[in-house]
């Protein structure tokens, strides 16, 4: 009999498989936080974002976003910048002014790690922002893969206002029934660490900065 | 020297060690008051949430190998590989074979206990392979050539300028007081590691059973990177690990962030459910996830202990406990500290050479009142003493001092026999008693209780 075998003999003995499965225990339903945000989504999403010390820029329009991106860009360490080539991305950059500085924009990359280690920032998508927590959630097929949101160490979120949803069981429940996926994760604020004397300190080997772009699309 | 010497002998030393003690406690108290706002901040009634938290766990575990073939068979779909682990030696087996079929020489690590528990990085460097560790506090203690002082916070008990001297030591880099500068070496030293790494070891906070997905919690983006950037990840899991759906998380990783740093969530939790699928951008080859048992099947058999196996390795048990803030992480001398670590390790490793752990508490009952899973950790640790007497583990001395301790206790006049003997009494004890308090033993005082009791009466 090999481990996995007699492992799971063990383990079956006790608990003896077959039967009619119970349920487990629901979640759905209960109440268990009390700063559930039942509206102000965007305002409560603001102040636990920014209380994590992430950087929220919120804009009601494109032209307005771009302005704001292009002078964040102007204030970056000497390098490259490089975006995702998606529809939301690609209309704030293109209303960047000629002048501004240059981003790389790709579909799909096979850089290898090095060369990715040269970055200074990368600007995804996400699949929704948080709003209890103060939360950027996001996957490998909506964020460019794995290493674009945590190697660069500036990371830039561009999102709109209407995606930000009251809790993680919205999100959960999405990426559940689509199999397009390897990797997916809940950040909350920049990289950080309180191993040294419980000292908090930013950037520990995950982006330093975190910097989230919304437009306020809640009107239109 | 036996496992339990050991233990009496460098907790004699913390003990009259106030500066070591001064250090825990201030990190200690800051971490209290952070878990504290943040359990009234977050929760409706933290009472009902971890009830909740242990029902999940009781359906997972009594399910337990029904979600661990869902959970393999959901993964293995996806080019993940499943290995199962009887105990750390077969753990290790699989471990060498990924690294010879890789041809590795350099393995990153991201924080896990089950690796401590296996002893991973001893094989390695046995084997004369460089594994270095990501986690800064995991870090440090590596470059310090000591084991993690306590589950969750690695390096508790180290200060700014200790850090300092040990990087100096190690890196030949400058001494500094700031922790961010410090930090900042541990950053700038693990990104070629990152680059250059041919595997990614993790652990697993959760194996997620009806997606085939492991979760990972951390806050430094360490896991992250770990995860991403080589092309072999191996994730390392107790067969305990269970939730039984990817929704639980939206209970567990607050609870586990709460109990574990005061956190309302912690910086990254990830999902992985398989190597880089077709069509995507990066992320490894090859993804292995080695189940291990290693005693934890033989601790689900005994009905009393399988609730201690719903634990989430949250600390929170070791930075309440009066006894582990008094002799520290490094007295226990296992992977687990505290009382968790009381509980399970003569279960996980000999019971004979370790039930001795049984007696590090007062009883208490902090590590209970504060188990985010509701684990009665004190009762299990009197559990164990129980059965250490019943199977006969403890000291013949010791049993036959209790029974005449219980003779005279029981008898007032033999109680008020022992007063002259007062002096005589705390000379004996002096010996038990530590360096720097030994001046400190008290005498009995002049007039028992009863004395005193009886003359008031009057």
């Amino acid at each position: 009999m090999n481990s996995r075998e007699s492992i799971l003999a063990k383990l079956e003995k006790v608990c003896p498989t077959g039967g009619a499965p119970k349920e487990p225990p629901s979640l759905s339903g209960r109440e268990i936080y009390s700063d559930y945000p039942e509206d102000r989504l965007v305002e409560n999403f603001q102040k636990k974002f920014t209380a994590l010390r992430g950087e929220l820029l919120i804009s009601a329009s494109m032209e307005e976003l771009a302005k704001s991106l292009a002078e964040l860009f102007e204030k970056l360490p000497e390098g490259t910048i490089v975006a995702q080539d998606l529809p939301l991305p690609r209309a704030i950059l293109q209303r960047m002014g000629s002048d501004s500085r240059p981003v790389k924009r790709e579909e799909q990359w096979n850089y290898s790690n090095q060369e990715f280690a040269q970055f200074v920032a990368s600007v995804t998508t996400a699949d929704a922002f948080i709003s209890r927590t103060g939360s950027v959630v996001l996957r490998s097929s909506t964020a460019g893969g794995r290493r674009l949101s945590v190697l660069p160490p500036v990371h830039i979120v561009i999102g709109t206002t209407s995606q930000v949803v009251p809790s993680h069981e919205y999100w959960l429940a999405q990426i559940c029934k689509d199999p397009s996926w390897s990797f997916g994760t809940i950040i909350s604020g920049p990289s950080r660490t309180g191993d040294i004397e419980k000292i908090l300190v930013l950037g520990a080997h995950g982006p330093k900065r975190l910097i989230v772009c919304l437009l306020d699309d809640r009107r239109a | 020297m036996s496992q339990h010497s050991t233990f009496l002998d460098k907790a004699k030393e913390r003990v009259g060690d106030e500066s070591h003690r001064k250090r825990l406690l201030k990190v200690v108290d800051s971490y209290d008051s952070q878990v504290r706002d943040t359990k009234n901040m977050q929760f409706l009634d933290w009472e009902e949430a971890r009830t909740l938290a242990a029902a999940i766990k009781d359906y997972a575990l009594e399910n337990l190998p029904t979600l661990l073939k869902e959970f393999e068979e959901k993964i293995t779909a996806r080019g993940a590989k499943v290995l199962w682990a009887k105990d750390a030696e077969e753990a290790r087996k699989y471990f060498l074979e990924i690294v010879e079929r890789h041809s590795a020489k350099l393995v990153v690590k991201s924080k896990s206990m089950t690796t401590e528990e296996v002893e991973l990085n001893e094989l390695l460097e046995r084997k004369k392979i460089e594994v270095v560790e990501s986690d800064l506090g995991e870090f440090i203690q590596q470059l310090a050539h000591e084991k993690p002082y306590h589950i969750v916070t690695p390096a508790m008990h180290q200060t700014k300028a200790g850090i300092a001297q040990i990087f100096q030591k190690a890196l030949g880099t400058p001494l500094s007081d700031d922790a961010e500068e410090l930090a900042m070496i541990c950053r700038d030293k693990l990104r070629e590691v990152y680059l250059k790494a041919e595997i990614g070891v993790s652990g697993a906070n959760f194996i997620l059973a009806d997606q085939g997905a492991i979760s990972i919690t951390e806050n430094e983006g360490n896991a992250r990177l770990t995860t991403s950037c080589p092309p072999v990840h191996v994730a390392f899991a107790g067969i305990e690990k269970v939730l039984p759906r990817m929704s639980d998380l939206e209970l567990f990783l607050p609870l586990l962030a709460t109990s574990g740093t005061g956190q309302q969530i912690t910086g990254y939790n990830s999902i992985i459910r398989g190597p880089k699928l077709p069509g995507e951008e990066d992320g490894p080859e090859h993804f292995y996830v080695i189940l291990l048992d290693n005693g934890r099947s033989d601790l689900f058999a005994k009905e009393h202990f399988r609730q201690s196996l719903r634990c989430i390795r949250c600390g929170a048990c070791l930075s309440t406990c009066p006894v582990f803030k008094t002799v520290g992480g490094h007295t226990y001398n296992t992977t687990y500290q505290g009382p968790i670590g009381s509980v399970i390790t003569p279960h996980l490793k000999n019971f004979h050479d370790w039930q001795h752990l049984s007696q590090a508490s007062s009883l208490c009952g902090a590590c209970s009142d504060v188990c985010p899973v509701h684990i009665d950790l004190h009762h299990l640790l009197l559990e164990n003493r129980a059965l250490a007497y019943e199977e006969n583990h403890t000291a013949g001395f010791w049993k036959m001092a209790l029974k005449q301790w219980a003779w005279v206790a029981t008898r007032r006049r033999a109680m008020d026999g022992l007063r002259p003997l007062s002096r005589v009494l705390s000379k004996m004890a002096r010996p038990f008693v530590p360096q720097g308090l030994k001046s400190k033993i008290p005498n009995l005082p002049e007039k028992s209780f009863s004395q005193l009791w009886k003359e008031r009466q009057q």
